[in-house]
């Protein structure tokens, strides 16, 4: 491990809740702060007390990290978001959120409606959790 | 220190300074190739298909890499590299390029490569002939490359099949059949050739690649498996690269290869040209004497010589690359299918536009979306994180995706200069989508059953096409100490000539490397006339 100081560690577990349900594996929990280690320093200690104050309080972080996307605010959230499904996809027990092992047209197609429905319903409670993004 | 002699030296080992030492060989003349030279690296990689592989093991060494390479490359800090150089094996190729030469750039995201091979071992081995009306702006003729460009058809292998896009691209030169077409993109030429007459009075035409790709093994080297790994396994055995070449060359004897030396400038002395070199290792300068001097290093580096070695810190040079758009491609036909795993990950067809008269045509090039990581994906899709998921595994399963290139002219270009302080200056210009273009492909391609929309599409940063050219441009009459007569050699400056892409004057809109590699070979030849008359 590093002799560097690590800036305080992101709430892991909810960063994995916003793309994953249950407990976060405990091999993907190590890599995921090996790889914070080394992005940490791209980060200032406002972007990630605000990324600390949001994972506390928020009750969801997947529908503040998708309005938070959209505004190009707390842009450390979608970052670990995103290298949390990096380092996930890599896992044989995590390649059924890839891809799909059961294919037809009409369950794609109420899928992706549902998705869609879905994130709908989320951007908008998203709108009321911004207050949660500190400044 | 080293102090060496040689009658030929190649600085550079990339496509054009390989091109060039087989060139030579061909002669049995042996020439010096002097390079940084880091190499891919030599695990043990699988060659069992990409999807089996990840449905079994844990392939985080594969694709993230053991020292979290891929995670490097994707930070806030890194420079933005294309998806496949940010592949954790593929990490070598652009090694240490910003530590090497430093650059300061504005409105362009440039790409430096000190490996053994350079920026070609991480290409999409698309190898295509100019035409003359592609070298109409160039002080040589189509009829001068063809033997250069059979000579590297027998040396690469070619795959391909003349077809509709023989008046682009040449109607000869395949050694080996194509590749096996994805459903996806079996299901587009087939729609074309249904339409063909249609879509040709729109200006588009189609066909299959032209690609240094095995389909049937040939040298020892296997055939493509299509296993999907090409984003993730360098020097993969189907896929050509010139280091292939240039071990091969090295190994029988045909030429000396020393790596670990940074080229820094040259200086004529008398009969010889010296180069001042400095040893990546130890850090220690020395000097190199040459009769003959070929600048291989790529448009940045061979610029940054030639600025360097006139200690010329206001001379401001143009730079081309050629301007990109990708366009994501969805096939309702093909939504709910499962993903194809079996497949060739790269390159499956290309289009040509060729709209009007006085107009270049545009090349492009429809890919797979199997080989990249599904993650990759993410950034791209506007859904919360659950939902894009579900997206990549329902929806694009059902994509391509056509990366067109536009021509690279001085309206495009960027401009390079030295500082004192040894650092590359770019200033380049941001690439924006045109609106004609979108609209004709978007309207052409919707025949084809593959649907588009404007604000899909992507202009990658300036720089990302990886074509660059223009630096030390050929012309009848060179003019400036940065230009090259036919023969490219460097005006002003006996005995030193340019084989990369600098000599340039223009960039057709495709790609451009084969003509690159013929062109090395044809000043090789003119080299080896010089030197056999000396």
């Amino acid at each position: 491990m590093s002799e560097k100081p690590l800036k305080p560690v992101p709430n892991v577990q909810g960063i994995y809740n916003v793309l994953f349900t249950g407990p976060i594996p405990p091999v993907l929990r190590e890599r995921f702060l090996r790889a914070w280690e080394l992005i940490q320093q791209d980060y200032s200690d406002g972007e990630i007390a605000a990324l600390e104050h949001a994972t506390a309080t928020c009750p969801d972080l997947e529908a503040l990290e998708l309005v938070c996307r959209k505004s190009g605010r707390l842009r450390i959230l979608t970052d670990l978001v995103r290298m949390m499904a990096v380092l996930a996809e890599t896992m044989p027990s995590h390649t059924r959120f890839f891809i799909a092992s059961d294919c037809s047209k009409p369950k794609a197609v109420l899928s992706l409606v549902f998705g869609f429905v879905r994130t709908l319903t989320k951007f908008i409670f998203g709108l009321f959790l911004k207050r949660h993004v500190a400044h | 220190m080293l102090h060496i002699s040689a009658e030929i030296t190649i600085v550079g080992s990339g496509a054009a300074g390989v091109a060039a030492a087989l060139r030579f060989a061909d002669h049995r003349i042996k020439c010096l190739v002097l390079d940084v030279g880091f190499e891919a690296p030599r695990n043990s990689f699988p060659s069992e298909n990409l999807y089996a592989l990840r449905s079994k093991n844990d392939v985080f060494w594969l694709m993230v890499g053991p020292n979290l390479e891929r995670i490097r490359k994707l930070t806030k800090s890194a420079n933005p590299v294309p998806a496949k150089l940010a592949a954790p094996h593929f990490d070598f190729v652009t090694r240490d390029a910003t530590r090497l030469s430093p650059v300061e750039a504005h409105n362009f995201a440039p790409v430096q490569s000190f490996a053994c091979g350079g920026l070609a071992n991480a290409w999409g081995a698309g190898l295509y002939r100019y035409t003359s009306r592609d070298l109409s702006g160039f002080p040589i003729g189509a009829v001068e490359l063809q033997k250069y460009y059979d000579r590297l058809d027998e040396e690469i292998g070619i795959s391909g099949t003349a077809d509709d896009l023989a008046s682009f691209f040449g109607d000869g030169g395949f050694t080996q059949p194509p590749l096996r077409l994805s459903r996806k993109a079996h299901y587009l030429l087939e729609g074309y050739e249904l339409r063909r007459t249609r879509l040709n009075q729109l200006g588009m035409f189609m066909g299959r690649p032209r690609l240094g790709v095995l389909s049937e093994p040939k040298n020892g080297r296997t055939a493509c498996n299509y296993s999907n790994l090409e984003f993730w396994v360098p020097r993969i055995p189907w896929i050509y690269v010139p280091s292939m070449t240039l071990e091969r060359l090295s190994k029988a004897g045909a030429i000396t290869y020393v790596n670990q030396v940074l080229v820094k400038s040259w200086t004529h002395l008398g009969d010889w040209i010296e180069l001042n070199i400095q040893h990546c290792g130890s850090g220690t300068v020395g000097s190199i004497r040459t009769r003959f001097l070929l600048l291989a290093a790529g448009a940045i580096g061979s610029a940054k010589l030639a600025l360097a070695s006139r200690q010329d810190y206001h001379t401001s040079l143009s730079l081309l690359d050629n301007p990109t758009l990708q366009f994501p491609l969805f096939l309702p036909r093909f939504l709910g299918s499962p993903l194809e795993v079996d497949c060739f990950g790269l390159t499956q067809l290309n289009v040509v536009y060729d709209v009007a008269i006085g107009q270049a045509p545009l090349q492009g090039s429809i890919l797979e979306v199997t080989s990249p990581a599904r993650s990759e994906f993410l950034s791209a899709i506007p859904l919360a994180a659950k939902d894009s998921l579900t997206c990549i595994r329902y929806l694009v399963p059902s994509m391509l995706v056509l990366q067109l290139f536009l021509p690279g002219t001085q309206a495009t270009a960027a401009r390079l200069s030295l500082s004192p302080a040894g650092r590359v200056v770019i200033s380049g210009k941001e690439n924006r989508a045109d609106g004609e273009i979108v609209a004709l492909v978007g309207r052409t391609l919707r025949k084809l059953g593959a649907i588009t929309h404007r604000r899909l599409v992507i202009a990658p940063p300036s720089g990302h096409g990886l074509h660059y050219a223009g630096t030390l441009p050929m012309a009848n009459t060179p003019q400036s100490f940065y230009q090259c007569n036919k023969y490219c050699e460097l005006h002003g400056q006996q005995r030193v000539f340019v084989v990369d892409g600098s000599v340039f004057p223009y960039l057709p809109a495709k790609n451009y490397s084969y003509t690159v590699m013929a062109n090395a070979m044809r000043v090789a030849d003119h080299v080896a006339n010089l030197l056999q008359r000396c």
